[in-house]
């Protein structure tokens, strides 16, 4: 304890020698890990001041909070939304963390085994762990307890990757919704190619998803090893999704050389027109319809994946976004309380109302909202999440670093290659050590 | 300092004007030299002491020896990503240096034009990379609504994936970071034009020379240490490019940008294999010092 | 014949000039597009109704404040790395001491130092100096980035300038210090502003460097902060052309008003180097 606090002030001293020289613009500021009593830092991707809805409602979330208990300030510290987790565990260790983080559940192991998330049944009041814990979604609740101890609550339950379709698009060859069965999904697929617009797109180049993945849910939960947090890559269902990838290529429905698109590529092509169909990020739902110009945005919807051999429709829930207290928070009152605001049914209403999502809260719910229009995509979400095929990343993924990148390599391969299906995927297994 | 220097040639320094004028000098040099040292050399030791251990996700499971090399040269991804690197660094001079070059004839041929040119040529290397990234991946959205695939269009041309055709992808981040840097290269050659007397190519046309033949004895010849110092600092510029690659390609399709750059962004940042993270810019660092070597001894002669 | 090459390099040089800087007129058209422009198919140069909300958005999500940031680092970084590397370059023209030749190696060397490889470590020592996230950390990092371009720079000009100039001075009653100040350094003015070109344009333009230092978005610089519109919904390309534009004037009015000086002072550089 003693040491902790010298190494601080000799950084105190040392950065406010630095900083002498600089402009007043700086002063003031929480550059350091320290944190006054009443002030609470937040690292999240979100901006205070930003304009998106889901800000806004972080904003007023805030607003009200602050309001409520005079004297405390939360400090939002926006961070790039794929470095979160890097971020913090490095600031833990250099002990200057935020008090409270956001970050993706896939990575809640690996932060776990750093010991940077504080056990919430200790800090959270009892009223909350009575009336709001048994509230939440039970499959994202679960997944934050490790070992017993909860380290994160689930925030804005949501089905991840899923896919996004212009029903003008399928109209022309008489569908109102994409097949839910993977010979039947290639058909359409095939003959929504038309000109310059393929009938499916797939993004094959981001870190923290793979298309690959999402299309071998359609086998349903059991393609995760509980034990090692592994697919087995060169077994059966692994060959029969790589068949499905190559015969959406050969038939044109994916295009043959689009080999590392990322999701914002695909979002970006789509929005020109240039897909019939697409994987994508679901709660992007608002922001595809927004910037919808090669087809009207209102004619875009969302739909589940397609399964094999009859089995529920898929969706994989996940990655989505949690949310940790930092064991070595300096005013665990104040940060948990905020915790609590972010969680209330009035906040879970408004994350719903203004921002299109999922409310964290089930029992908020039965509130009249859900049954106007504009909740069409909250509920449609929530039909998703509801489905028979819903499920979640196993709590321990294995490499979760790198899976996604090989296993997005070995999709660019099967797309852009003719090297047999099995070669590549042995090659990937390599990859990974597994 | 100035103690240490005194406490270390005790009795001659005292009045002797030659020790005091080394001091002088030492003194004037030492600042920038400690900076520099504190910035770019400590830490150059501080990775090395990293890539010997084994390093996740910021957690250090200790000392491993030469594991991480070992690793790193024993797979063949590693020895393909120094032979992208090649290309990549290569293959941009070899664009930018001829284009270059013909530009600054073409500068100083047209006059005031021609320093219109060189300014309107100035404003892509005033851009940042990763903006300048973002901006070429918009150019080149493969979609009805991309410029670049519109152009196409007028002339029937569907669009093309430069960036995910692993043919393609190459050439174009290539293409786009000379795009960013050409302009020095330009402005340094444009100046070292300058530098050549007029008279010479007076003599020359008098002689009968081509314009071929002036090139080559002429221009080429007394331009030539401006353009060692192009591919100097080009050389080491586009062998540690990073940025470009990460926004436009993130190192694909299948691995066909992977520089040595790239697998150091991939394995250090994206991986959090942070030992052999290290281990890979202790390897960038001596090809850049071997290259820096070289280039040294080029000009270092030159000049004689 | 002289004509027709005349009309050929006219050709190539407006053609240099579109692809130079179309992109950049292409980026100024979509950052005053409305977001249902953007991806419209054809894709229009002339919007139907322009519009400054993406600028507005910019300035409400302060970025505005990273933009001041940007300039303070950079104005910092750039001017002690021209005053320590002028300090340097001329002692290693006008004295002898010992280590000369291998202090002056180890200046090239350093820039052979891909910084950005260097990161992970930087950054831990950062932290244990307490330099980490603060103020001072991003004008250190670039300053040390540029002070061996500096040194070089300058270095080359005072090699050129005749040592008498310096006597002479001092034969009118200046001290070496007022020779120097009075005399040689108004003669670098080129090598300096050259030098301090060079250097603003990679604090300017880092992006590297400055995600991994600082953590605060106080303390953000403007390339980071415009990443930040490539963020968790997909790519704002309105916003981010409107701040590419945005970032790309400051660099080309110190171009335009320092043109002269910049190619005397690279030619210097270049040829007596």
């Amino acid at each position: 304890m003693t040491e902790k606090k010298t190494g601080l002030t000799r950084r105190h001293a040392l950065a406010g020698a630095a900083g002498l020289g600089l402009a007043a613009p700086f002063v003031n500021r929480t550059a350091l890990g320290q944190t006054p009593s009443g002030q609470i830092r937040v690292w999240t991707f979100m901006s205070a001041a930003g304009s998106s809805p889901r800000e806004k409602v972080l904003k007023s979330i805030i607003d009200d909070f602050q309001a409520k208990h005079p004297g405390t300030t939360v400090v939002v510290e926006s961070q790039p939304f794929q470095e979160l987790e890097t971020r913090y565990v490095a600031a833990i260790a250099q002990r200057r963390a935020p008090d409270l983080i956001w970050m993706r559940d896939t990575f809640l192991s690996l932060v776990v085994d750093r010991n940077a998330l504080a056990n919430l049944d200790e800090e959270l009041t009892p009223e909350f762990r009575r009336d709001a814990i048994p509230d939440l979604f039970e499959a994202f609740a679960r997944k934050s307890m490790f070992a017993g101890k909860r380290v994160s609550l689930p925030l804005w339950p949501s089905p991840a990757q899923i896919v996004f379709y212009r029903r003008d698009a399928l109209r022309e060859i008489g569908l109102t919704a994409p097949p839910l069965e993977w010979p039947k999904f290639i058909d359409a697929a095939a003959s929504l190619t038309k000109g310059p617009r393929f009938g499916f797109g797939l993004p094959t180049s981001d870190n923290s998803v793979s298309a690959f993945l999402n299309i071998m849910t359609g086998f349903g939960p059991g393609i995760f090893d509980e034990a090692t947090g592994r697919i087995d890559l060169t077994g059966a269902q692994a060959l029969e999704t790589a068949e499905v990838v190559r015969q959406l290529v050969s038939r044109k429905a994916v295009s043959n050389t689009l080999l590392n698109a990322m999701g914002d590529d695909i979002q970006d092509q789509f929005a020109a027109g240039r897909f019939a169909m697409a994987q994508a990020f679901a709660p992007r739902f608002q922001q595809f319809q927004q910037i919808a110009a090669g087809y009207d945005g209102k004619e875009l919807a969302v739909s589940a994946w397609p399964s094999f051999g009859g089995r529920p429709p898929a969706v994989l829930l996940g990655p989505y976004w949690t949310v940790g207290l930092s064991p070595q928070s300096q005013n665990k009152a104040t940060a948990v309380a905020f915790l609590e605001a972010l969680y209330s049914r009035d906040a879970s209403l408004r994350w719903a109302r203004d921002a299109g999502l999922v409310p964290d809260r089930r029992s908020v719910l039965a509130d009249p909202f859900f049954q106007r229009p504009e909740a069409a995509v909250s509920n449609e979400f929530q039909k998703l999440l509801a489905g028979q095929g819903a499920f979640t990343f196993p709590q321990r993924i294995s490499d979760i670093t790198r899976i996604f990148t090989t296993l997005n390599i070995a999709l660019q391969k099967l797309i852009g290659t003719d090297a047999p299906s099995r070669t590549i995927l042995t090659e990937a297994k390599a990859t990974l050590g597994w | 300092m100035n103690a240490q220097t005194t406490r270390q040639r005790p009795a001659a320094g005292e009045s002797d004007p030659a020790a005091a004028a080394r001091r002088a000098g030492l003194a004037l040099v030492v600042p920038a030299l400690g900076v520099v040292v504190a910035v770019n050399v400590l830490p150059a030791f501080f990775g090395f002491y990293s890539s010997l251990r084994a390093i996740f996700f910021f957690g250090d499971d200790g000392f491993i020896g030469w594991r991480n090399y070992a690793e790193l040269f024993a797979d063949p991804a590693t020895w393909a990503a120094i032979r992208r690197s090649m290309i990549f660094t290569f293959g941009s001079l070899g664009l930018a240096v001829p284009l270059a070059t013909l530009a600054a004839m073409g500068i100083r041929k047209l006059g005031a034009w021609g320093r219109l040119l060189l300014t309107v040529l100035l404003v892509p290397w005033a851009m940042s990379p990763i903006v300048v990234a973002l901006l070429w991946k918009w150019i080149l959205l493969p979609s009805p609504g991309g410029l670049l695939a519109s152009i196409l269009a007028h002339f029937g041309i569907e669009p093309i994936n430069l960036l995910s055709h692993p043919d393609f992808a190459m050439p174009t981040v290539i293409a786009v970071g000379v795009w960013r840097t050409f302009a020095f290269a330009a402005i340094i050659l444009t100046a070292g034009l300058g530098q050549i007397p007029a008279d010479l190519y007076r003599a020359a046309s008098v002689d009968g020379l081509t314009a071929i033949e002036r090139f080559r004895r002429i221009t080429f010849p007394l331009l030539s240490p401006s353009l060692l110092i192009v591919l100097s600092v080009l050389t080491i510029s586009y062998f540690n490019e990073v940025q470009i690659i990460i926004g436009l390609t993130a190192g694909g399709p299948i691995h066909s940008t992977t520089t040595l750059g790239y697998q150091l962004f991939e394995v250090g940042f994206v991986e959090l294999n942070q030992g052999k993270g290290n281990a890979i810019a202790i390897v960038m660092f001596l090809i850049n010092l071997f290259l820096i070597v070289g280039y040294v001894r080029l000009l270092g002669g030159g000049r004689k | 014949m002289r004509y027709v090459t005349r009309i050929l390099a006219a050709i190539c040089a407006f053609a240099a000039a579109i692809v130079a800087i179309g992109p950049i007129v292409w980026a100024v058209s979509t950052s005053v597009k409305r977001n249902n422009e953007i991806f419209a198919v054809p894709p229009k140069l002339i919007p139907s109704s322009a519009t400054l909300d993406h600028y507005g958005r910019l300035i409400a999500e302060g970025v505005h404040w990273s933009f001041v940031n940007s300039a303070i680092y950079s104005i910092i970084a750039v001017s002690s790395a021209v005053a320590l590397g002028t300090l340097a370059g001329y002692a290693f023209v006008r004295f002898e001491f010992r280590m000369k030749n291998a202090l002056l190696h180890l200046f090239m060397a350093a820039m052979a130092i891909p910084s950005y490889a260097l990161l992970l470590p930087t950054q831990i020592l950062f932290v244990e100096l307490g330099l980490f996230n603060t103020p001072a950390a991003l004008p250190i990092l670039y300053a040390a980035h540029v002070i061996p371009f500096a040194v070089w720079m300058t270095r080359a000009h005072f090699a050129s300038v005749p040592i008498e100039l310096e006597h002479a001075a001092a034969v009118d009653g200046y001290t070496r210090f007022e020779a120097v100040w009075r005399v040689v350094l108004p003669g670098a003015k080129p090598a300096l502003i050259a030098a301090a070109a060079f250097g603003f344009l990679y604090a300017w333009n880092d992006y590297i460097t400055s995600t991994t230092m600082i953590d605060s978005p106080e303390l953000r610089t403007l390339p980071v902060a415009l990443i930040f519109f490539q963020g968790f919904h997909g790519r704002d390309w309105g916003a981010l052309m409107a701040g590419a534009v945005i970032a790309t004037i400051p660099p080309v009015v110190l171009f335009l008003a320092f043109r002269r000086y910049l190619i005397g002072g690279f030619s210097e550089g270049s040829v007596k180097g």
